[in-house]
């Protein structure tokens, strides 16, 4: 028996990591192929998001931040898609902009793929501000007016000619601020058009910084949450529409098994050789 | 059929997962073309997107000569690269520095000192809050350097480790979630975007 | 000239958009809002000016024929035509440019991200121990964190989901918001001590 708890602290120890990435594949890859179905509960603070959005009236005005890049896509695409879908059945004005450089032609295109499904048209009933580089000076220029920092919008026409953006100046003219981040974008905001002018403010974030926006959602700082892709799966699910992150979910519960059994087995390794 | 851009992606996917089994001369180039489309990207959307509405058009079409200012700036960041006058690109950092100075002064003040301080004077009336009052004060207290960490000072920072701890678990167990679904995304993207319709058609 | 100037554009412009904040006064605001617009241009430039050094520092070490050279040479060529493709081609819908970005670019980058699980398990399989009571407590609070924050925790028991949840919303934010004023203070007192004249560093002169 001895003899075969010491090969067995021997092997995990001298495991080849490479063994760990195949564990991990396969609890990932698996479930995408047969999926498991398990039931999905949805929580207050991504509940309190929709409802916001849902109390809002035809044609009020929603900033929508695509704070990302293609790094944290898979986190937050599927939520800025499940919102979008929201916004655009609610037939609510939509003003894209973006702290990231990267994501300006990102936006564009889950802009015009959702905006079609309800017939909703650029620059009528939605606007792609695109790329501006500073973040705080960004959000500060707003204040003044939008067409102060976005003379243009992604595609090159002059803001101020835009149907959609009539009587929209500052962020005053704006109802909801939703703020899709993988960085300090939401922070910002949050400290300057929410503390500052007064805008409601409702974010979508990676799972990394769930336990930061705690904070904020305690304080009333957030009016709601999204957390990473269960967040943007009980998103899918509010608007009744599963997609990618619903999909995903059993792949996400079983790699976060396959981690923990791999860390009880170290573990447990670790207590037996010290043990001996 | 899937169209050439998907066969492009999932190659690169492939030929960067193959990073996980050993590093090898193909993963290098990608990695390397990686650094170099990025860079490349940057440049190009700084002009169309700032340099060019922001800047050039107003000046050079609408006669607002007042950008001149910002314009020389910018040019004088780029004495960096010349071997004498590299001094002139402190200009344009010191009012970038004192600008985000002057922002943060009022943001940090008003957006998260004073109203996360109201949000932790709460009726003691609930364990929860108990909890979110005793659990601030004593991390607060472990990041007071300014006196030795004894008496009641040193009691309150050593309970304040134990709610850090909590927390330092739980965004363990959050960053784990966020990168698991990366996998998940470009496993999905290869069995049902890619492989799976080209298979499809195949058959 | 070399070291005051900079410290004067650093707390002129400084209090005039401090100032804004508090005097709403007509030229303040405008001279405020000129800055901001000034710095939003600055922002850009600075962009601009990263990827040149990026540039830059490859075609030093390419011509001094450092080992990877070959790869080198990469990033050089990448760099260049991307940057030209955007800027001579457009950077729109339709273009070489965004075709490059969302079928080579962004796969790249989402891939390499998504190697850090990989190395994240890893690192939790042979690292991640319960050495002491501190330990314990974090790896059992990320254990309920994991679980409780995707289905498999609530099949597993139903309580797990509300466990989680009280762990973020309640301990877990009582050291979160230590940490979020805590930060808050320090930038305030830098901010603070940039706007005065006092903290220098940022010139890269000896204090």
């Amino acid at each position: 028996m001895n003899e075969r708890v010491r090969r067995w602290i021997e092997a995990v120890s001298l495991l080849d990591r490479r063994f760990i990435f195949v564990a991990i594949a396969v609890a990932v890859v698996a479930p995408l192929l047969v999926p498991i179905g398990l039931p999905l509960r949805t929580s207050r603070e991504a509940q309190a998001l929709y409802d916001r959005v849902e109390s809002l009236p035809e044609r009020a005005v929603v900033v929508l931040g695509f704070d990302y890049d293609p790094s944290s896509m898979p986190e937050l695409a599927p939520m800025t898609r499940a919102i979008l879908d929201h916004l655009f059945r609610k037939n609510l004005r939509v003003i894209a902009l973006t702290n990231y450089a990267q994501t300006g032609p990102i936006a564009e295109r889950q802009l015009v793929e959702i905006a079609a499904r309800f017939g909703r048209r650029p620059g009528v009933d939605f606007v792609n501000l695109g790329y501006k580089a500073g973040n705080e000076t960004v959000i500060l220029a707003v204040a003044n007016d939008f067409r102060s920092a976005y003379p243009v919008d992604h595609r090159g026409i002059p803001t101020d000619s835009l149907p959609v953006m009539a009587g929209v100046h500052t962020w005053k003219d704006a109802s909801l601020l939703i703020d899709i981040a993988h960085g300090a974008t939401t922070d910002q905001y949050v400290r300057i058009a929410g503390a500052r002018f007064g805008l409601p403010v409702g974010a979508g974030c990676t799972a990394v910084s769930i336990p930061r926006y705690y904070s904020y959602l305690q304080s009333g700082q957030l009016v709601g949450l999204l957390g990473g892709l269960q967040g943007a799966a009980e998103y899918e699910r509010f608007i009744r529409k599963p997609g990618f992150a619903s999909a995903g979910m059993d792949a996400q519960s079983m790699a976060h098994l396959a981690i923990l059994i791999l860390v009880a087995a170290g573990n447990a390794a670790f207590f037996l050789s010290r043990r001996r | 059929m899937p169209h050439a851009g998907v066969w492009v992606a999932g190659l690169l996917t492939l030929v960067i997962f193959s990073f996980l089994y050993r590093d090898n001369p193909v993963y290098r180039t990608i990695e390397h073309v990686y650094v170099g489309i990025s860079a490349g990207y940057y440049i190009a959307v700084m002009w169309h997107n700032v340099l060019v509405p922001n800047l050039l058009m107003p000046l050079l079409q609408d006669g607002h000569w007042v950008l001149v200012v910002p314009a020389a700036l910018s040019l004088l960041l780029f004495t960096r690269f010349l071997p004498r006058g590299g001094w002139l690109a402190r200009w344009p950092i010191a009012i970038y520095v004192g600008v985000y100075a002057a922002i943060n002064l009022q943001q940090y003040v008003q957006g998260d000192i004073l109203p996360q301080a109201q949000a932790t004077i709460v009726p003691l009336k609930t364990f929860g809050n108990v909890v979110i009052v005793a659990g601030t004060l004593t991390t607060l207290s472990y990041f007071f350097f300014s006196r030795e960490h004894r008496g009641a000072l040193g009691v309150s920072a050593r309970i304040g480790i134990w709610f850090l701890m909590i927390s330092f678990g739980a965004a363990f167990g959050t960053t784990v979630m966020s990168r698991m679904s990366l996998v998940i995304a470009r496993a999905y993207f290869v069995i049902h975007e890619w492989l799976g319709p080209a298979l499809a058609a195949m058959r | 000239m070399k070291k005051e100037l900079p410290i004067i554009l650093c707390v002129v412009s400084g209090w005039i958009v401090l100032l804004d904040f508090f005097i709403p006064k007509p030229v303040i605001g405008t001279l405020s809002r000129a800055i901001v617009d000034w710095t939003l241009i600055l922002s850009a430039a600075s962009f601009v000016m990263g990827g040149m050094s990026v540039f830059a520092v490859n075609l030093a070490r390419v011509r001094r024929r450092d080992s990877g050279a070959r790869y080198r040479v990469v990033v050089l060529v990448c760099l260049a035509g991307m940057a030209g493709l955007g800027i001579l081609g457009g950077i729109g819908e339709g273009t070489a440019y965004n075709w490059i970005f969302q079928n080579v670019q962004v796969p790249m980058e989402s891939t390499m991200f998504s190697l850090l699980a990989f190395f994240i398990a890893s690192a939790a399989f042979r690292a991640f121990r319960m050495r002491n009571a501190q330990a314990t407590v974090l790896l059992l609070t990320a254990a309920v964190v994991m679980l409780g924050n995707v289905p498999l925790g609530g099949a597993i028991w139903s309580g797990l989901p509300s466990l989680s949840s009280w762990l973020l919303g309640h301990p877990s934010l009582a050291a979160q918001r230590g940490l979020i004023v805590g930060a808050a203070v320090g930038a305030t007192a830098t901010a603070l001590r940039l706007i005065v004249g006092v903290e220098r560093g940022y010139l890269g002169l000896r204090q």
